[in-house]
């Protein structure tokens, strides 16, 4: 079985990842008002953090091609947004710390997942050549075939969100809930870094620049879920 | 002892459903149940019985109108801001909004003067990639100074309406860009043999 990409007037690559995003965003805001977080400051760390995740990844995309004239939206870019977002607004508000930060969290490997299908749509971010089972051809590249590693992206990630759900779910104490946000900054970043693995545009060497990005984003992610832990909660 | 042969000092007289037929508060309830005591020498209504084994009530304040202690915190416990918390929070809506119109607009200007990634050389680029680091990073602090002013000063109106600004430019800006690219499909429809590259 194989999937057949023609050349599209227009991709909606812009208006799928926005909507990733927001669909995300509702995601969090449900589950921190779930978690008894006022009206206000749900909508003052929805607010931010959306601001945050659009400014990050353009900063990102500048930085990684360091011209101007090319910027675009960038994955890393967006879980730094996502980060420095929601840990500023935790240390804002104060309310229900361990909670605000984990469901952020949580929602971006649901983000993230969701972007990958415009990825599968416009052709960017194509895997290597392959030829076999559920093999793409792009009709922008000659019909060659390559492994469709956005779609592998979509099924990890959705997959990555649903299991931080079940362990946040499954307690109900908010230390269980810091522990499903550990576990989601852990398999993100070991499906991520694996995967670049599979990609066309993956450098060849043992670790790409990217990917060096991305660990050092996890770390950061993993200390500051350490730090607002110890924090009192309200 | 008063004139009324009523010592305030003691707590006699004064039990679960007796009445004060001078409407004076017993000694034991000139407190409010933050520990505060109530303003002095103010009456309380006449021959109003007081509820078995209940403090005084809570919303009673005195015949001039003021406000008592309890009611300056609100529900968090937190003292609701006095008259100089205006001015920091004042000077924190102009920092905001500097980071929010002016600096962008000054390196934006500096971008197109100094910085471009065309002119070639690496310098260039790594000038208009630190400008726009700049517009984005000063951007962000805007927003921040507003939601700090919007969460320790929730009275300030400067924070309000700045709120509300920031709010309605970045709909705006949504609008805006989903606009544009509705305008680009419809220019590309209409170029005849024009093919995506």
């Amino acid at each position: 079985m194989t999937f057949f990409i023609p050349e599209l007037e227009y991709t909606f690559y812009g208006p799928i990842v926005l909507g990733s995003i927001l669909i995300g965003i509702i995601v969090a805001c449900v589950l921190m008002r779930k978690a008894g977080v006022e009206r206000v400051t749900v909508l003052f760390t929805a607010l931010f953090t959306f601001v945050c995740i659009i400014v990050c990844s353009i900063m990102t995309s500048i930085i990684l091609l360091r011209d101007i004239h090319k910027i675009g939206f960038v994955a890393a870019g967006g879980a730094i947004g996502l980060m420095l977002g929601a840990v500023t607004s935790v240390l804002i508000h104060r309310e229900h710390t361990r909670e605000a930060l984990t469901v952020w969290i949580l929602v971006a490997p649901l983000m993230y997942g969701l972007s990958k299908i415009g990825c599968h749509i416009a052709g960017c971010c194509y895997g290597v050549p392959y030829e076999g089972p559920f093999s793409i051809h792009y009709e922008r590249y000659g019909g060659a075939g390559c492994f469709p590693i956005q779609l592998t992206e979509t099924i990890t990630f959705v997959l990555i969100f649903i299991i931080g759900m079940i362990v946040y779910l499954s307690g109900s104490e908010s230390i269980s809930h810091i522990r499903a946000a550990k576990v989601v900054i852990i398999l993100s970043t070991i499906a991520k870094i694996s995967q670049e693995y599979l990609r066309e545009g993956h450098t060849g060497g043992l670790l790409s620049n990217y990917q060096i990005l991305i660990f050092v984003i996890a770390v950061i992610a993993y200390i500051s879920t350490v730090f607002i832990s110890r924090m009192p909660s309200d | 002892m008063n004139n009324q042969g009523f010592d305030p000092n003691q707590n006699n007289g004064f039990q679960g459903q007796q009445y004060n037929p001078q409407g004076q508060m017993p000694p034991q309830q000139q407190y409010n149940p933050q520990g505060q005591m109530y303003p002095q020498g103010q009456m309380y209504p006449q021959g109003q019985m007081y509820p078995q084994g209940q403090m005084y009530p809570q919303q009673q304040y005195s015949p001039q109108g003021q406000m008592p202690p309890q009611q300056q915190y609100n529900p968090q416990g937190q003292m609701y801001p006095q008259q100089n918390d205006n001015h920091t929070a004042t000077i924190l809506c102009i920092i905001s909004l500097l980071c929010h119109f002016v600096v962008p607009t000054v390196f934006t200007m500096l971008l197109g003067a100094f910085g471009d990634g065309d002119i070639g050389g690496s310098d260039d680029t790594l000038l208009s990639s630190f400008f726009s680091m700049i517009v984005c990073v000063s951007y962000l602090a805007s927003w921040v100074l507003m939601i700090i002013v919007r969460v320790k000063y929730r009275n300030s109106t400067f924070g309000k309406v700045l709120m509300i600004i920031y709010i309605v430019i970045l709909a705006l800006g949504i609008i805006g860009f989903i606009i544009l690219v509705a305008a680009c499909v419809d220019m590309v429809r209409h170029c005849p043999g024009f093919i995506l590259p």
